[in-house]
């Protein structure tokens, strides 16, 4: 079932492959059938995750090089099954926006497939060598997406954010291979190696510097400061759908895969680093706010906003206890949706105005695209943690979490939520809101259901479970108590 | 019983949906959605108030889990008891009628339907306050709230200032939450000590029964969760969004911005008394705020020329007096008189809405006259004014005198001020109302009384603010956590007189124009420009805001610019580049550098190894 998921949007990129570039309508249409299908399957996969058995489900396992233990090795556990949801959301609702790329749209199409495949391989993989491959793979459509399709600076942005993210990925695979090495298992299965560094862990220098380059590693894709600078301008020149996805769940493997390889391989170095990760994620927040509060282009406000919220996801993952890091995978779904959405609206406003400098917008677009409008304050009340939707328990989890190991970066964090507040309610006013000084008679609003149903969907899912959220915490749960069993020793057993 | 309880916290929303879902385009049809559910929620209130009523009033709670966590158990729930019951009638209630008024004064608006939606998802809000269980709860309506008040104050998005003033509301009470929820944080983990982590209402008031030590954390707690009050109830120094919310259309002013949830505050002061009541230090400090906002919002009220701004102060000044009254050690004072305060500033604010509607200007000064050509606005508004300006045996006389009393036994110099506020009040009302609907008449086009669908709102509220001393409120709310207060008729006269007098000098100066300011103009205008100037608290915030952070913003920026992207980033890929550059050098192609290059390498070496052996 869930190798479909990445087997779907391959066999269609071959498809499309295999197509004349002037059938732009029938490649369209295998885009979007593509990704629906693994939207409906990410569904499925969500609601029949059972939360009350727990562990990993849906597993399969193949063989593939047998001389080297590399095994093709897929599987859910509670975390991955909301992160899978999150990817079938924003894919399908990326793939709807995709409709307003009008140039080389076969390129364009194979490319987001493959972007879209490799992200759902890394979310399933239970082995080191497919994960890493996965990973490595969703970054490499990414550079001509950004550089071909994208706009303004596009060719620096592209340039930076894959020399940027490789580099971080580097780092990372010398970890990979080391623990490879260190097992001798002969295996990348990642629930072999879990338990044999369980029975038999590494000594703690080498646990610290290991987990050093997984955590600082992927660190860069989850833009822990100062390694985040790729990230608003490299949104800021992608096309819509790729910032929706980068955005939304490219960003979210960071932290992903923290959980997966430095916290289940590595516990004790992970412990070790994990103040400082602490002490960053602060910066991230208040200084990639701070910095949100003067950028006048929209993508750029939105791209500092979401360093600043992988702040809090990183916050709560540095708690190591059951409230905390749940908190961080809620919020890695609520903002990656979120985000989606807003990448989604800004989107839809550039390909009319062309323009996304907040002044050359001039405000009071609000009474011509009164939709939009409506969409994008929802958005930026989701983005400000407010209650109905589902950031709000995600942030509230997560202070409720570091407030019992680190109360001072807690506090910061806190006094976070009124910075968002700030540069969201300035940009929602003089975007929308006031009297319009420029008059763009060609504006017009989303209408039917092609360009309704992304931002409908995607704020929809958030208020869901924004006013439901066990639906989505209990598998989140699941998955944390998982980890939390399998190396008791690094997380904080009392409240 | 509670299945009630869960229906009126639930009935607006789902107006809010069903309009917002389906009948935006049906302006009359959202407007009747949004008035019969609340109207509905009233009638189960009354109902609910009765049937209680004959069983003595038992606390009853009910409660969904929608987190259940290990470690954090988050709780959804409806709490009935005196205190919710008084507040739910309120709310409900005085809501219901200002709805009703809203179809009339809202009619031919653009946002028609929205409006409503906004309303009804702002009695949601305010509802789940009053019913709620925990401090969980309290925060999520409490932001809940925020939001609708920001959309209702934006409600003319397109007027700037209207956007201006919404997002200031927004973000002064914010600063006030983040407190709040470090309040929040800081309680959690104290009950975890105290043996059982809870957020629970009844379950923290057990666990604080009988507090052994901790006292420096209760005073830390209580002045963090009352941040949250000096946001939401705008006191000093978060005041200052209030008057501007007047932006918002008149009938919002009057449910949001006077009668409910500025008053939000108050309740929750109430609501979790057993707490504030642990820490003398905080409650000095809350009854103080208070005393200063009363005083300093009155001093404001008397210059300004804006009949929403003059009310906007009269409701600081007020929300100073109920806040001083929980700080002096009587929450059900502060109950009583948020409940008459309700009523008689509701009212207000309607009459005020109606005489806007008829002559479309907000300023006294083009006014006059009115009394004649508007006559229910008129009475009803004279009603209002005596009320608030504590004349008996109306509403407001009653309850007022019970804070001043207080005031009076516990804190001498609080009543002074309090006593000063009152004659200030009555005065500033006096003008008002003179200068409004007794001076020459100012205006050009002929005025109309408003139609009945805006007058019969007016008539039943100047009913309650009438009669709201009677109904014995006081000793209704009374709980075992609050001062006694004893009658005293020396403060009572005493007050009496002041207002008394404070309307006479009133009337002689602005109804019969007798120049008794005249000769205190001059001495005592750099006085008036500081009020009018409003302290300059508004341009100190705009420094601020300005100012520091956007410098601190600036700098942030600089530094991501320079630092970050020139000199890592860029810095690393032109060290890159450069050491390239300089490596390709070594690349020269002739056979004879490489065999030189070669042979000095292994001299090198031979020698190296030589040295050291």
């Amino acid at each position: 079932m869930i190798a479909l998921l990445v087997l779907i949007p391959l066999a269609s990129a071959l498809a499309v492959l295999l197509m004349p570039q002037e059938r732009q309508e029938e490649i369209r249409k295998i885009t979007f059938f593509s990704c629906l299908a693994t939207f409906f399957i990410s569904v499925f996969v969500f609601l029949s995750y059972s939360a009350a058995s727990g562990g990993v489900q849906f597993e399969i396992s193949r063989p593939w090089v047998e001389s080297l233990g590399i095994r093709y090795h897929a599987g859910v556990d509670g975390i991955s099954a909301v992160m899978i949801l999150l990817h079938g959301l924003v894919s399908f609702s990326g793939a709807m926006v995709s409709r307003s790329i009008k140039e080389r749209v076969k390129e364009y199409s194979i490319f987001f497939l493959i972007l879209v495949a490799s992200i759902f391989g890394v979310f399933t993989s239970l082995d080191m060598f497919f994960l890493y491959f996965f990973y490595e793979m969703a970054v490499i459509p990414m550079y001509p997406l950004i550089g071909v399709w994208g706009s303004k600076n596009k060719e620096y942005a592209t340039m930076k954010l894959t020399l940027f993210i490789t580099g971080g990925a580097v780092l990372s695979l010398v970890g990979i291979l080391t623990l490879y090495q260190a097992a001798g298992l002969q295996s990348f299965d990642l629930i072999a190696l879990q338990e044999h560094f369980a029975a038999s862990p590494l000594p703690a220098a080498t646990q610290q510097w290991l987990a050093a380059l997984l955590i600082f590693g992927f660190g860069v894709i989850a833009s822990l400061w100062p390694t985040h600078s790729w990230s608003p301008i490299g949104y800021a020149a992608a096309p819509s759908a790729v910032s929706m996805l980068h955005a939304g769940v490219l960003k979210k493997l960071g932290p992903y895969l923290m959980i997966r390889l430095a916290l289940t391989l590595v516990p004790e170095g992970t412990k070790f680093w994990m103040p400082i990760v602490a002490g960053l994620s602060v910066v991230n927040i208040l200084y990639a706010g701070y910095c949100a509060m003067v950028q006048k282009d929209l993508k750029f406000i939105i791209g500092f906003s979401s360093v600043s919220h992988m702040g809090y996801v990183l916050l709560g993952l540095a708690c190591l206890n059951q409230t905390g890091v749940s908190g961080a995978v809620l919020l890695m779904f609520s903002h990656g949706v979120m985000a989606a959405s807003a990448f989604a609206l800004i989107g839809f406003i550039y390909d009319q105005t062309h323009t996304r400098m907040v002044d050359e917008l001039g405000g009071g677009l609000g009474n011509r695209i009164p939709f939009v409008a409506v969409c994008f304050v929802m958005t930026a009340m989701a983005s400000s943690g407010l209650p109905g939707f589902s950031n709000f328990i995600a942030e509230i989890m997560i202070f409720f979490g570091a407030w019992q190991k680190y109360p001072w970066p807690t506090l910061a964090a806190v006094f976070g939520i009124l910075v968002t507040a700030v540069y969201l309610l300035r940009l929602v006013k003089n975007v929308f809101y006031g009297k319009e000084k420029v008059s763009w008679p060609a504006l017009k609003d989303a209408q039917g259901l092609a360009q309704k149903t992304p931002f409908v969907l995607l704020l929809a899912a958030l208020l869901v479970f924004g006013f439901f959220p066990n639906l989505l915490v209990r598998n989140i749960d699941a998955g944390v108590k998982h980890l939390i069993a399998k190396n008791p020793s690094i997380f904080e057993v009392t409240p | 019983m509670l299945a009630l309880g869960w229906l009126i916290l639930f009935l607006p929303l789902m107006a809010c949906l069903v309009i917002a879902g389906t009948t935006l385009k049906h302006e009359k049809i959202s407007a009747w959605i949004a008035c019969g559910a609340l109207s509905l929620s009233f009638i189960f209130s009354i109902i609910l108030f009765a049937v209680l009523a004959a069983q003595g009033f038992p606390t009853l709670q009910s409660t969904v889990t929608i987190l259940p966590l290990e470690h954090l158990r988050l709780e959804f729930g409806v709490l009935i008891d005196r205190l919710s019951l008084i507040m739910l009638l309120v709310v409900t209630g005085i809501g219901s009628g200002i709805f009703f008024y809203s179809m009339g004064y809202m009619k031919e608006d653009k946002g028609y339907s929205r409006y409503f939606a906004s309303l009804s998802l702002f009695a949601f809000s305010m509802l789940g306050i009053v019913v709620s269980t925990n401090f969980f709860q309290t925060f999520i309506f409490w932001e809940l709230v925020g939001v609708s008040s920001y959309l209702l104050i934006g409600h003319w998005y397109q007027k700037d200032e209207a956007a201006d003033a919404g997002k200031k509301a927004f973000i002064t009470t914010r600063v006030g939450d983040v407190g709040f929820l470090i309040g929040i944080l800081f309680l959690s983990s104290l009950s975890a000590t105290l043996g059982k982590q809870t957020l629970d209402f009844q379950a923290l008031s057990e666990l604080l029964g009988h507090p052994a030590g901790h006292e420096f954390i209760l005073t830390a707690i209580c002045l963090l969760v009352f941040c949250g009050v000096l946001g939401k109830s705008a006191q000093f120094p978060l005041h200052v969004w209030l008057p501007d919310a007047m932006e918002g259309p008149t009938p919002v002013s009057a449910l949001i911005h006077a009668a409910t949830m500025v008053a939000a505050g108050v309740y929750l002061l109430a609501r979790v008394y057993f707490l504030f009541i642990l820490s003398p230090t905080a409650l000095s400090v809350i009854a103080g705020i208070g005393a200063f906002t009363a005083l300093i919002a009155a001093t404001m009220a008397l210059v300004q020329p804006d009949i929403k701004k003059i009310l906007a102060y009269s409701t600081l000044s007020q929300l100073g007096y109920m806040v001083m009254a929980a700080g002096l050690g009587s929450s059900s004072a502060a109950m009583y008189h948020l409940v008459t305060h309700a009523f008689f500033k509701a009212l207000l604010f309607l009459g005020a809405g109606s005489v806007i509607h008829a002559l479309h200007t907000q300023n006294i000064l083009e006014m006059g006259g009115l009394f004649r050509k508007m006559p229910v606005t008129a009475w009803t508004f004279l009603i209002g004014f005596l009320a608030l300006a504590g004349v008996y045996p109306l509403s407001g006389f009653w309850s007022k005198d019970e804070i001043l009393t207080l005031a009076f036994t516990v804190n001498r110099p609080l009543f002074w001020i309090g006593a000063g506020t009152a004659f200030l009040t009555a005065f500033y009302m006096g003008r008002l109302f003179f200068t409004v609907f007794l001076s020459e008449p100012k205006w050009k086009k002929e005025p109309h009384e408003s139609p009945r669908v805006m007058t019969t709102p007016l008539l039943l509220l100047a009913f309650f603010a009438a009669t709201g001393g009677f109904f014995g409120l006081g000793t209704f709310l009374h709980s075992h956590y609050d001062q006694a207060i004893a009658w005293n008729f020396s403060v009572v006269a005493g007050s009496l007189t002041l207002s008394l007098v404070a309307i006479l000098l009133s009337y002689l100066i602005y109804a019969l124009d007798i120049p008794l300011l005249k000769p205190f103009e001059k001495p005592f205008s750099p006085v008036a420009g500081l009020l009018i100037k409003k302290y300059y608290m508004d341009d100190l915030y705009d420094v601020l805001v300005k100012y520091v952070q956007q410098n601190f913003a600036g700098l942030c920026d600089l530094f991501e610019r320079v630092v970050v992207v020139k000199g890592m980033v860029n810095g690393t890929a032109q060290l890159t580049g450069w050491a390239g550059d300089r490596l390709r050098c070594l690349q020269t192609g002739k056979v004879q550098f490489y065999a030189f290059a070669f042979s000095a390498g292994v001299t090198l070496i031979t020698l190296f190894w030589i040295v050291l052996r």
